[in-house]
């Protein structure tokens, strides 16, 4: 039952990749900037461009370069970068990390703090404590990452001289020194996730509060606090998977800002440094990619989704 | 427990009488705060006399807050900030109401045609749009402002472009509830055509749905305007921009904070007052608490 809706909904993500490759390719290699030009500089000649051109296969047809670029890209070859000539495919490789790292530990820590939160604002019952909580959390969500991560750096990097305010330490170098340098981004990436699913829990939760399970398992006699941390919290839970899903998107586009504020050697990063420079093949590599890995993350959540509830597995392997 | 979920139970009846009330505020309070805004950001600058946005006062670069001549102080080039602010404000809030209008728009009539028609024209127009929501938004904005070149109008139309497929998806779920409805089959019984269908009947039915949603996207658009001023490739400078203010500053953190600070506050005024607003307008339609 569950590899049906596998199949199917991995024949619907076929086109639709398809068609980002054909968009993306469009969209870029029409640009009205040349990228020869970018390489040799504003004084280049006719003539050298032209052998510029020759040398990237340029001045073929377009329809036939899509062709070339898609067949190799199927085999893992994303083409070279047009400036420094290296793979496109290890350039993404090398900044994919620390993209992924700064995402997940946003994103984990934003979960927890907000089950914490909800949890407090749940049990607490204080209607001062919700109206704070509501307020403050309605203010995360509208800030801007930008906005977050520049009080952040004046604070924390400026003011208190605590953290470094740009730069970046890999993993695998020293725990300690990436631990400094994931902190501030991912703070400020993950300060909007933390406020909406602290709001969208609570919320959820006050609504199951109302339903006939929890009365039952009250004139059983279980207290309160247990009926909250045990049942309720654990129905409500399913709420954030559907939310972390919608998400994705935000967060991938809020990793971009947030490499570029801190200056990570991401993929966000990368993609904005080539735009400027105008380097075709390794926009468009990261794009493609950035809009595969989204197509599969959120075919794996709606997934996961489908196989913790079995109503909705249900659901989708009759419709 | 059943005392407390008694106790819910009646408050939340006695929310309900008290609702009119209590969300008047939820809706009059942000905005009555975009309306100040606005009208300072559009007015403002005619009737008080401020420096204009782009003179440079090499001679008062970076000065604070509460200086007089400059109440929010000067950036690095010593021209005003209140007074970029408020130009910057206008380029944020035409952005944000152009990219809405547009992608409100096309995306609607892509829906209306798309639900109504059925079939092989609603197939192919969903697929198209698919592929749209396959690019996280940003991602998406930044290829389309990188084809276009950075200038105002095509920030606009690189927004709206990828506001099209949730509009379309709103506007086709609320055609789907309409079409089997006895008015349209006695419309198609007595011979109208289908634009007639579409625009008169249609249309009137689902307007006020795709208004509310438009409203609680502007706050959406204009970060995006933000975002890509911000990183360089939405407003190009010198024209004023919130996104592009605050990248400005970021240089000058430790000696100018402010910089990067006013207009970072403008933007979060207005992006959080939009948001309250459409929650205040979303609890009056469908219940439950603002905010």
């Amino acid at each position: 039952m569950i590899l049906r809706t596998v199949t199917r909904r991995l024949l619907h993500a076929i086109p639709v990749l398809l068609g980002v490759s054909v968009l993306t390719f469009m969209l870029l290699n029409l640009l009205p900037g040349n990228a020869a030009l970018a390489i040799l500089g504003p004084g280049a000649s006719p003539k050298q461009i032209q052998i510029v051109d020759r040398q990237d296969g340029l001045t073929q047809p377009l329809w036939d370069r899509y062709w070339h670029w898609l067949t190799q890209a199927l085999q893992g070859n994303l083409g070279s970068s047009l400036l420094s000539h290296e793979s496109v495919a290890s350039l993404i490789g090398h900044a994919v990390p620390v993209t992924l790292e700064v995402i997940l530990v946003a994103q984990v820590v934003a979960l927890i703090f907000a089950v914490i939160f909800a949890l407090f604002a749940v049990v607490i019952r204080n209607p001062w404590v919700d109206r704070l909580l509501s307020l403050v959390s309605f203010g995360g969500i509208s800030a801007p990452p930008f906005l977050f991560g520049i009080l952040l750096i004046l604070i924390v990097s400026v003011d208190l001289n605590w953290l470094p305010a740009t730069g970046w330490i890999p993993l695998t170098q020293s725990f300690t020194g990436n631990l400094r340098t994931v902190i501030l981004p991912a703070a400020t990436l993950g300060v909007g996730e933390f406020a909406l699913h602290t709001r969208i829990l609570r919320g959820d939760m006050l609504e199951q509060m109302r339903e006939d399970y929890v009365i039952t398992a009250r004139a059983k006699g279980l207290p309160r606090r247990r009926i909250v941390f045990v049942h309720v919290l654990r129905n409500s839970l399913f709420v954030l998977i559907t939310v972390v899903g919608v998400n994705i998107g935000k967060l991938i586009s809020g990793a971009v800002i947030v490499e570029v504020l801190f200056a990570l050697p991401g993929v966000g990063n990368l993609l904005i440094n080539s735009i400027t420079q105008r380097d075709v093949t390794v926009v468009q590599g990261i794009v493609v990619f950035v809009a595969v890995a989204f197509v599969v993350i959120n075919l794996g959540v709606d997934l996961l989704y489908s196989a913790l509830d079995p109503r909705i597995r249900r659901a989708t392997s009759d419709g | 427990m059943a005392d407390a979920v008694a106790l819910e139970g009646r408050s939340a009846g006695l929310l309900r009488i008290r609702r009119p009330r209590h969300l008047t505020w939820a809706l009059w309070i942000p905005g009555g705060v975009l309306i100040l805004l606005v009208g300072a950001c559009f007015i403002g600058p005619q009737i008080v006399h401020i420096p204009g946005p782009n003179v440079v006062n090499l001679s008062l670069p970076h000065v604070g807050l509460g200086t007089p001549g400059h109440l929010l102080g000067t950036d690095e080039l010593g021209r005003d900030l209140l007074s970029r602010s408020l130009y910057g404000g206008q380029t944020s809030f035409e952005v944000g109401l152009a990219s809405v209008a547009i992608g409100l728009a096309i995306g609607g009539l892509l829906g209306l045609v798309s639900g109504f028609m059925g079939g092989w024209v609603d197939s192919v127009i969903m697929r198209v749009l698919d592929i749209l929501l396959a690019f996280p938004s940003l991602i998406l904005a930044l290829t389309v402002a990188t084809y276009l070149g950075p200038s105002e109008r095509n920030v606009i139309f690189a927004i709206a472009f990828f506001t099209v497929p949730s509009y379309a998806r709103v506007a086709r779920s609320g055609t789907l509830q309409f079409k089997e409805r006895e008015f349209l089959l006695a419309g198609e019984l007595s011979g109208a055509g289908r634009t007639h269908q579409i625009f008169r009947h249609v249309l009137p039915n689902i307007w006020g749905r795709l208004m509310t949603y438009g409203l609680l996207t502007i706050g959406v658009a204009m970060i995006v305007e933000a975002s890509l001023s911000f990183l360089g490739l939405g407003i190009r400078p010198p024209q004023a921009s919130w996104g592009a203010m605050i990248a400005e500053g970021k240089g000058y953190l430790t000696i100018a904070p402010q910089i990067s600070l006013v207009p970072g506050a403008f933007l979060f005024v207005a992006i959080t007052s939009l948001n309250m607003l459409g929650d205040g307008i979303r609890a009056r339609y469908s219940g439950g608490e603002a905010w």
